[in-house]
């Protein structure tokens, strides 16, 4: 069994001296988390009702399966 | 001819605020949601209360008074994420409809797993998987992918029977009791064993109940697009579970659940330990060494291709999925928040801690009944009150990890925020979570092929008996004298039974009742008996 065995393994490459694809990656993937908490925060900010106790009152249920 | 068939019944949560701070009769709401779905959808009736739609999809209420949409059998996890956003979509317009009915109410619908309003309850997401393998061999074959799969599967979100606010990736999985079980709504297992084939003989249903509702459709596709290929295999006889047996399953699924970091090594029935992630490229290994195999289906490798890319990131860059999967966008987001609001996120186990014990003295106390508020807990009290004892007890407890009862409040605020916050992630329409950060642009879960929607709402899959189900609704919708069942359509005047019990059925193929009732007993008897039950319903005999 092999399990880690990967058949397009891009980590060796990411890792070769001189090679600035991971930190381009690493940039990309930091600005895309920027973008997704700024506009994370922005939704959450829109959705709260401002009485997050009532709320979950008033949608108690009964749940399902 | 298609290959395999798989499908997912979602349970929803609906609520009808009214304008003066009240809740409407729920009820009443899902009597006036259904009454406004048999004037609007395209249908027929179902041999019970819901209805089967002109997509070949089946809209009914379940059990615990919610809506329920099952979609139409596809036939490629493409299909699955389109019909159940085609039905999220119909659901949507449907409370948007109720407006007209109930102008003072808010109808809001929840895609949610779990309820925070402290009735500890969770809602399903089901999967359907047809196979031919014997049941006794699937459990042993599927349990350790069901187990692991939760590091992409897992819709994030709390542990709502936790007092204090635990963060998981799967907020399922404390709903979850046993290994095994044939029990749905309490005592759940990882693995179900109905095995309700809906077909004729020859043919099973693998019905999953440990799954979870989500929202990025990469996370819906490869959940269902893996689930299959694994279900293919141990139809194989390929055996897929043999060698990451799980010394004890509950226990795994909970310690995969509660580390985000997809680190964490679980046993195996062997001694050895092995992490979720290597537990899933053991499976992906065997699938894609046998893709040529009969039983793999045609989308077998580009299942292959996105399960290996898949946990390729969790192994090597498990911050890149913040933008994809479901538990990894909320976990982002949330600790961001709770950041913003002045709970460090990282200080909430201790906090979870703090809360549990404190609940559980204001639970002995003759106030139990009292709000539990950071004023009511730290007022001055005798010093023999359990809860005064509990504080001081915590007091060290608290200090030595750099916290102190200055932050209750904003803690106890905070874990009622990130409730509420939890449940509107779901929420269908725009005004959902998920769906400003998707209209905002910054995920990246679209899985390309999951496209036309809005035709999925009218239209049925082009495969299998859910096409010809969909065709004949489409055709006969408004016309009384008919009722609808997944393995057929009966024709109450004409005594004739569309027989849909060969899941890749090609023909519309309608039989009287004499020759339906010559096919036995495990094929339309349910139906006809349903029916027989019913006030104007045909006699079978």
């Amino acid at each position: 069994m092999r399990l880690r065995e990967r058949s397009d393994d891009d980590r060796q490459r990411d890792d070769e001296p001189g090679d600035d694809s991971g930190d381009a990656n690493l940039a990309q993937m930091r600005l895309a988390g920027e973008s997704l908490l700024a506009a994370g925060a922005d939704a959450i900010q829109k959705a709260l009702s401002g009485n997050s106790e009532s709320f979950l009152r008033a949608t108690r249920q009964q749940g399902g399966q | 001819m298609a290959e395999r068939l798989m499908g997912i019944e979602t349970e929803y949560a609906i609520n009808g605020l009214t304008t003066w701070g009240g809740t409407h009769d729920q009820s009443d709401l899902l009597n006036r949601f259904m009454g406004v779905a048999r004037g609007r959808l395209v249908h027929l009736p179902d041999v019970a209360s819901g209805l089967f739609l002109g997509n070949g999809s089946r809209f009914y209420v379940d059990y615990g008074n919610h809506p329920e949409l099952g979609t139409p059998e596809c036939a490629n996890p493409w299909d699955v994420v389109r019909y159940i956003l085609a039905g999220e979509r119909i659901l949507a317009d449907l409370a948007t409809a109720m407006k007209r009915e109930l102008a003072e109410v808010d109808v809001l619908l929840f895609k949610s797993n779990v309820d925070y309003g402290e009735a500890w309850v969770t809602w399903g997401c089901h999967e359907s998987y047809m196979h031919r393998a014997a049941t006794n061999a699937l459990s042993d074959d599927i349990i350790p992918h069901l187990v692991t799969r939760t590091i992409y599967t897992g819709a994030g979100g709390f542990n709502s029977l936790s007092r204090g606010l635990e963060f998981t990736l799967s907020p399922r999985v404390p709903h979850l009791a046993n290994v095994v079980s044939n029990n749905s709504t309490s005592d759940r297992g990882i693995f179900h064993t109905k095995d309700e084939s809906l077909s004729k003989p020859g043919f099973h249903r693998l019905h999953i109940i440990c799954g979870e509702s989500l929202c990025s459709e990469t996370a819906m596709w490869l959940k269902v697009g893996t689930t299959a290929l694994v279900v293919a295999m141990s139809e194989a006889g390929l055996r897929p579970g043999h060698g990451v047996g799980l010394r004890a399953p509950l226990q795994a699924m909970q310690t995969i659940a509660s580390d985000p970091s997809c680190a964490a090594s679980v046993e195996m029935s062997q001694g050895r330990h092995l992490s979720a992630i290597e537990i899933q490229y053991h499976y992906l290994t065997l699938a894609e060494r046998n893709l040529d195999y009969a039983r793999m289906p045609s989308w077998a490798p580009d299942v292959c291709r996105e399960w290996r890319a898949m946990l390729n990131r969790l192994l090597d860059a498990p911050e890149s999925v913040a933008t994809t999967l479901d538990w990894a966008i909320k976990r982002a987001m949330y600790a961001k928040y709770a950041n913003d609001r002045g709970v460090d996120w990282e200080s909430l186990p201790y906090w979870t801690y703090a809360l549990t014990s404190l609940r559980h003295a204001h639970d002995l106390t003759e106030d139990y009944g009292q709000p539990f508020t950071a004023d009511f807990i730290l007022q001055k009290r005798s010093p023999i009150s359990p809860i005064q004892q509990t504080v001081q007890r915590l007091t060290p407890f608290l200090a030595e990890h750099g916290l102190s009862w200055d932050a209750l409040d904003a803690v106890i605020a905070v874990r009622k925020e990130l409730f509420e916050v939890d449940t509107r992630f779901g929420q269908l329409g725009e005004r959902g979570i998920f769906s400003s950060l998707h209209r905002a642009g910054v995920l990246t879960h679209h899985v390309p092929g999951v496209e036309s929607i809005d035709d999925a709402m009218t239209r049925p899959p082009t495969v299998g008996r859910a096409r010809i189900r969909g065709e004949v609704i489409r055709r006969l919708a408004g016309r009384s004298g008919y009722q609808c069942d997944w393995q057929g359509v009966v024709d109450v005047d004409l005594k004739r039974v569309l027989d849909l019990s060969e899941p890749f059925e090609e023909v519309e193929r309608w039989l009287d009742f004499d020759q339906a009732r010559r096919m036995g007993p495990p094929v339309f008897a349910d139906l006809l008996m349903r029916l027989s039950a019913g006030a104007g319903a045909p006699t079978w005999r």
